[in-house]
């Protein structure tokens, strides 16, 4: 195969003393490939994806030497508009790039700034719309579409000028489960079937590795590794659930789907057939500490809510699933007092939010938002410690320690902009926890945070629950509800579908089933953490016997 | 056998639905047979300066109140779908913003009026620097209904605005414009469409700030106003890499040489036309500066244009036609204009001291139907439900 995108030697630096972000790359991507790119945030991965098609260094500053070539041209000689004909790129968030207002005037965009004649323009815009599904919604205004369709309308919008490489920066972290399945299957239908090829990058593993032909590793020192999955994604690499089983339960070779692994789950299953599931705490005893009786919200003419009743007790795990606009949202802001009620009623502790005063509002909930940097304002991290201890009436110290105990020792002298998603994240929460709120809501914490700033989340929330805290996250995530959740609440067009133990909810529905849940057929393993527990037990259990 | 009379009303709901939610993207017809589609955004603008030219022109408040009730009515006939096609109402409330504004000012900042006393105001002692500002004192009648007028003149040009974007989006005009100057006018599209976010960040920000536990006050405007201004910068950085992505801006075939040229040319036109404008407008200036510059900028801002459109290699994609509907839409506006201009000053401007009652004549009340004419003769928007 011929490769499409050639990186020779290319190393970036944002400024000519500080470190490379990318040092002496070698990568070749063949035609017709889906390629994956992991790696942590801020380690160069967004680099390397705006490389291609030239926006960096053009975009974002910064200094690239070495050769970026793309279909034959190189983007040190072309600029981004004019290999648009070659390369395709979409943003994270496909609304910050719309230029028009309806599906067909945002597809026929770049063909009329490519200057395609227009009777060629009219076949393309056709089967363009039916490549991505769109042919339904082609009149319809951007800004009223769902979140998957305005993926795919963000994708149609360049694939129309026929290029050979599309790159896309995590395409499904805002999107819920079933709109990243519907997303993530057009796009493999393009590499099937038009042979286009497709950098991606997704922190979301569980959702992309069996899609991919190539994985791209990008480590954060500088280099770039590539080659099959099953070479690449191995230890410490993040690898998804599916194949984290596959490790623990010995398979080989490791599998990369839920349906490869089902294909030798028997023997798995033999084993933990008699291991009793693990202990869950009955939490339903515990006093409620903030509650949402029969309330409704509007938009204009649009039903958010309509008739939800929500009960949040101390020391308990509870996510809000359901589909984009269902409604997670707007329960989350109400429950933090950022807004009343059409009608209902909300309580935290004993208090209607609305009516407390900001102070006494951060002692009783707090709310971080899905987009943590809205919470922060200083130009500098020590600075909004000091700020956040301050607002709270907390002891002077206070943020800076929960920061600590969270991701470690920060440079105090950063600016938050600065920080990677997950310190900024962990930034928010402490700024929020330093009131000490008996309830914390979190707004989709896990967008594009990496695998291990996740884990640290995971152990974070748990951390806070175990000392009493009421926590409440909105997500799309399900291998995070698994692993934290300790009771689920699905939405759906504002009204609670299904409210009850997180194992029982998330294993009811395959979409919003774990891996290990899937593969194993058991709603009582939901995660490999588990699985593995119950081999120490059965194993434990085997010695006893034994002696 | 009670299962048959549930699918029949199953299919009945299911054919509700599609009464509602057009399938597959079809072409649909209004009552009267006419396919839905866009009509031509020329047309619609020509309606909505036509109008409101017309309200410019007067103060009758009768007059205004059913120019506004008019061009209201036509915008919610045919008002685009989604949340583009409620801005209408948005306008109506900046509307009754300003009337209520322009009153209060009145009453609080003016000369004392020929007519009767309505109520007093305290007059506080002013410096002698400030001597020439009446603050407070005697309100009267004629004061508060000129007023009244003036604002209901401004409101109802702003609803005429507003009533053109409710029906008809920026970026189909833009579409319209010669080639030369398509570039400068999605940028310009993009800025417009960008504003309204602005004032929904800064909603975000100080909901934010709450979630801090901070109220708002004047600390809080640099805690606003830095992280608004970083949301945007971010946000047009985004846009421009989308756009420029997606081809915007190509130059493929023009050389460095014809770049240089345009950009000569671009600056002659400019400086023509200035030192034309101040010509005409400053009666001591050189008489080569007026007229002549004037006409002279604009032969080269013709040739500027002609040179880019020439050279362009965009095409536009199912350019919208015009056809009778746009005639007719355009034309109302053009006639509701000239019947207002040329009634009587004594209609147009009732007087407020002595007071009259504002009337309404034959040609004025045939121009209130003018702008009406819209409602029915133009085409439904694609998109709309059936």
């Amino acid at each position: 195969m011929t490769p499409v995108v050639e990186l020779r030697d290319v190393t970036f630096r944002y400024t000519p003393e500080g470190p490379a972000v990318l040092d002496g790359v070698d990568l070749s991507i063949d035609e017709g490939t889906l390629c994956l790119v992991v790696g942590p945030t801020g380690g160069g991965k967004s680099t390397l994806l705006g490389a291609v098609p030239g926006l960096v260094p053009r975009f974002t500053g910064g200094h690239l030497a070495g050769t970026v070539t793309v279909g034959g041209r190189s983007t040190a000689e072309f600029p981004p508009r004019e290999l648009a004909d070659v390369v395709g790129t979409v943003g994270q968030d496909p609304l910050a790039g719309f230029v028009t207002d309806t599906v067909a005037d945002e597809v026929v965009f770049v063909m009329e700034n490519l200057g395609t004649p227009v009777d060629v323009m009219r076949r393309r815009l056709e089967d363009t719309l039916d490549l991505m599904g769109l042919a339904e919604v082609r009149d319809r205004p951007l800004r009223a579409l769902s979140g998957g369709q305005q993926q795919r309308v963000a994708i149609a919008a360049v694939l129309a000028a026929g290029p050979k490489v599309l790159v896309l920066d995590e395409p499904t972290s805002a999107l819920d489960p079933a709109a990243a399945d519907e997303v993530l299957s057009a796009i493999t239908r393009l590499v099937h079937d038009v042979g286009l090829t497709v950098v991606m990058a997704e922190h979301r593993l569980e959702r992309v590795v069996q899609f991919a032909d190539t994985v791209v590793v990008v480590p954060g020192d500088g280099t770039v590794r590539s080659g099959p999955p099953r070479d690449l994604l191995v230890a410490p690499a993040p690898r998804p659930p599916v194949m984290l089983l596959g490790e623990l339960a010995g398979w080989d070779p490791v599998p990369l789907t839920v349906r490869e692994a089902r294909r030798d789950r028997a023997s798995l299953r033999e084993c933990l057939a008699g291991v009793p599931g693990p202990e869950l705490t009955d939490l339903s005893e515990r006093p409620v500490v903030a509650s949402a009786a029969g309330v409704a919200a509007r938009y204009g003419p649009v039903v958010a809510l309509e008739g939800v009743d929500l009960e949040l007790r101390q020391g308990e795990v509870t996510a809000l699933m359901g589909r984009n606009g269902s409604g997670k949202s707007t329960l989350l802001s109400l429950l933090a007092g950022m807004r009343p009620p059409r009608s209902g009623r909300v309580e935290v502790l004993g208090a209607d939010p609305v009516r407390l005063s900001p102070d006494q509002l951060v002692r009783s909930v707090g709310l971080v938002p899905q987009d943590p940097a809205m919470l922060l304002f200083c130009e500098r991290v020590d600075d909004e410690c000091a700020a956040a201890d301050q607002d709270a009436g907390a002891a002077p110290g206070t943020t800076a320690a929960l920061l600590a105990s969270m991701v470690g020792d920060v440079d105090p002298e950063l600016h938050p902009r600065d920080l990677s998603e997950g310190q900024r994240l962990a930034l928010a929460v402490a700024v929020v926890m330093a009131a000490g709120p008996a309830v914390l809501c979190l707004d989709e914490p896990t967008r594009g945070l990496d695998h291990d700033a996740k884990t640290a989340l995971v152990a974070d929330l748990r951390r806070l629950a175990a000392a009493g805290t009421s926590v409440v996250l909105a997500s799309h995530d399900v291998e995070l509800v698994a692993e934290v959740a300790d009771r689920v609440v699905l939405l759906a067009n504002g009204r609670v579908v299904e409210d009850g133990p997180a194992r029982r909810v998330v294993c009811q529905t395959p979409v919003f089933a774990p891996q290990v849940a899937r593969i194993l057929g058991d709603d009582r393993w939901l995660t490999v953490e588990e699985v593995a527990g119950a081999f120490a037990r059965g194993a434990a259990g085997a010695r006893e016997a034994g002696e | 056998m009670m299962v048959r009379p549930d699918l029949r009303e199953v299919a009945a709901a299911s054919q509700d639905l599609e009464a509602v939610e057009p399938p597959g993207g079809a072409v649909l017809v209004d009552r009267r047979g006419r396919p839905h589609r866009w009509l031509h955004p020329v047309a619609w603008w020509a309606w909505g300066i036509g109008v409101s030219v017309a309200a410019a022109r007067t103060t009758n408040p009768l007059l205004l109140l059913l120019l506004g009730v008019a061009v209201v009515h036509v915008a919610v006939v045919r008002r685009r779908p989604g949340p583009a096609g409620r801005s209408v109402r948005m306008f109506v409330q900046l509307g009754l913003f300003v009337i209520a504004v322009r009153m209060v000012l009145t009453v609080v900042f003016s000369a004392p009026g020929a007519g009767r006393t309505v109520f007093s105001l305290p007059q506080p002692p002013l410096p002698p620097w400030l001597s020439g500002l009446g603050l407070g004192g005697a309100v009267t009648a004629d004061q508060l209904l000129g007023a009244f007028y003036g604002g209901c003149r401004l409101a109802v040009v702003l609803v005429c605005f507003g009533a053109v974007n409710t029906v008809s989006s920026g970026y189909r005009l833009v579409r319209s414009l010669p080639a030369a100057l398509h570039e400068a006018g999605v940028a310009v599209g993009v800025a417009v469409t960008l504003a309204p976010e602005l004032v929904s960040e800064v909603a975000r920000v100080r909901a934010a700030r709450r979630l801090r536990g901070r109220a708002g006050g004047l600390r809080g405007v640099r805690g606003t106003v830095l992280p608004v201004l970083g949301a945007a910068l971010e946000r047009s950085v985004d846009m421009a890499a989308s756009m420029d992505v997606r081809g915007y801006g190509r130059r493929a075939g023009t050389t460095r040489s014809q770049r240089f040229v345009d950009g000569l040319l671009l600056g002659a036109v400019a400086v023509l036309l200035m030192s034309g404008l101040y010509g005409r407008l400053s009666p001591g200036a050189p008489g080569l500066m007026g007229l002549p510059a004037l006409a002279g900028g604009g032969v080269l801002l013709g040739v500027v244009l002609w040179r880019g459109s020439r050279r362009s290699t965009r095409t536009v994609y199912g350019r919208d036609p015009w056809a009778l509907p746009e005639w007719a839409v355009a034309g109302s506006g053009v006639l509701c204009a000239a019947l207002v201009s040329v009634s009587s000053d004594l209609v147009l401007h009732p007087l407020v001291a002595p007071f009259a009652w504002p009337t309404l004549t034959v040609g004025t009340a045939l121009a209130v139907c003018c702008a009406l004419v819209p409602g029915v003769v133009a085409p439904l928007p694609p998109g709309s439900p059936a």
